[in-house]
């Protein structure tokens, strides 16, 4: 006898199947276990090797002196510093999920009202975890080593495109909420389309929320200081939100 | 080799993929068990996703190696889960927000085939025939304790009772109630 068919297990069942292929494609906790016996200097080699190779960083060597991670912006307060915390704390008027808010997020960036919220919650397991709430259905997460891998001696770390609600990825103008984290001295960041003009987030303090045209390749990002120096380029062309566009209604073609 | 839910769920700690198999193995019978103690598929499906949410958070805690020891974890997960609910009024959703997991609509073909499946009809049938079978006084207590969510202070009122009594004659109604309701969770399926 075959058992009735339920759709919505199915539809939860793919959903869980591209969690894990995520989490399958980027394993950081098996990496620490491969590296978790291994002196720090190979650990730190390694997250070098491994951030050049993967996240698709340009050439563009930071030109002061002394570097400061974007993990510096995090790391006192996930240590439990609360005199210099991250972003600004939550309002009524910010629609943070829920888990935010009982974890006392707090709010890095916010454009037309999607935020790039941050909470640290404490863990016994893996120490204290830091996840960046991407709008509010999305959701990155780790421990500050985890982390500072990659934001090692980087000013700009992209997180990636979010969503506006849950099931809710391109607004009715065609655009998608795109995140990123920045070092403290980063204070614009451009965002670069294979063709046509170009999208800017300025005031950009620890992070940024950049509404990009889904209708567009990206080609790239660009963070910038506040005498307009180039700091750093990242990649963003495998992003791609054409195909979902053509899905989405009103979001034609420009 | 056998994929049993033990092993799959012990392997999805290094092999995240393996866990499809666990969500093979559990997810109708998780669904039905919380359907069964909820009556509302909505909530049934936001606490199976849930669950499977927090299993998988979680999974390199899981310790056993048999289909028995998954199951106790995984029932101890959705109990936790449920007895949330219960005191809260709403389903804990961190771990589902936390993976970005987008929780599907619900058709009413589903709606139709998971009554069907958890027995609600026979279920509500029972409870039912308890509820009358409850004496006076326990009756009443329950009915404006929990149908009419009075604080348990108008309950004592009402009934002229002391508070104490009142939530002794709530609890052993609750209690005789809880007996139909089969609480023991199901086998899991197994796959290979």
């Amino acid at each position: 006898v075959t058992e009735p068919h339920i759709q919505l297990l199915d539809d939860l069942g793919v959903e869980f199947a591209r969690v894990a292929a995520n989490h399958e494609r980027s394993p950081r906790r098996s990496r620490r276990w491969v590296f978790g016996a291994a002196p720090r200097r190979v650990l730190v080699i390694a997250s070098c090797a491994l951030a050049l190779v993967v996240c698709g960083t340009y050439a563009v060597p930071p030109t002061r002196a002394a570097i400061e991670s974007i993990a510096d912006s995090f790391a006192g307060w996930v240590a439990g510093d609360d005199d210099q915390p991250p972003g600004r704390a939550l309002s009524g008027g910010n629609a943070a999920p829920d888990w935010v808010r009982e974890q006392g997020g707090r709010l890095i960036a916010e454009t037309d009202g999607v935020g790039l919220y941050v909470t640290r919650v404490k863990t016994e397991e893996r120490g204290t975890l830091l996840t960046f709430a991407l709008g509010n259905s999305v959701s990155v997460g780790g421990n500050i080593d985890d982390w500072r891998e990659r934001f090692d001696r980087h000013a700009l770390i992209v997180l990636g495109a979010g969503q506006l609600a849950p099931q809710v990825s391109i607004d009715e103008r065609g655009r998608f909420p795109l995140f990123g984290v920045t070092a403290r001295w980063v204070t614009s960041v451009k965002l670069v389309y294979e063709e046509g003009s170009s999208l800017t987030a300025d005031d950009v303090d620890g992070g940024f929320v950049l509404m990009a045209d889904a209708r567009r390749p990206l080609r790239e990002l660009i963070a910038h200081d506040a005498a307009g120096q180039e700091l750093e380029r990242r990649d963003v062309s495998h992003i791609d939100m054409r195909d979902l566009c053509k899905q989405t209604p009103g979001c034609a073609a420009p | 080799m056998a994929r049993t839910p033990g092993s799959s769920l012990r392997r999805a700690s290094r092999e995240p993929s393996a866990f499809a198999d666990v969500y093979s193995a559990y997810s109708r019978q998780l669904l039905i068990f919380f359907m069964r103690r909820t009556f509302d598929l909505e909530a049934a499906r936001d606490l199976t996703a849930e669950t499977f949410a927090q299993a998988f958070r979680d999974r390199r805690r899981f310790r056993g190696r048999s289909d028995r020891e998954a199951d106790a974890w995984i029932y101890g997960i959705a109990r936790n889960l449920l007895s949330h609910y219960g005191r809260k009024g709403r389903v804990e959703r961190k771990a589902v927000e936390r993976l970005g997991i987008q929780l599907p609509s619900i058709g009413v073909g589903d709606y139709e085939r998971v009554v069907e499946l958890a027995g609600l009809a026979e279920l509500r049938e029972r409870v039912s025939h308890a509820f009358a079978d409850l004496s006076d006084d326990q009756r009443l207590a329950l009915r404006l304790r929990v149908i009419e969510e009075l604080p348990y202070a108008e309950v004592a009122e009402t009934l002229r009772v002391s508070e104490q009594t009142a939530r002794a004659r709530v609890s052993r109604a609750l209690r005789r109630l809880t007996d139909v309701v089969d609480l023991t969770p199901p086998s899991p399926e197994v796959t290979s």
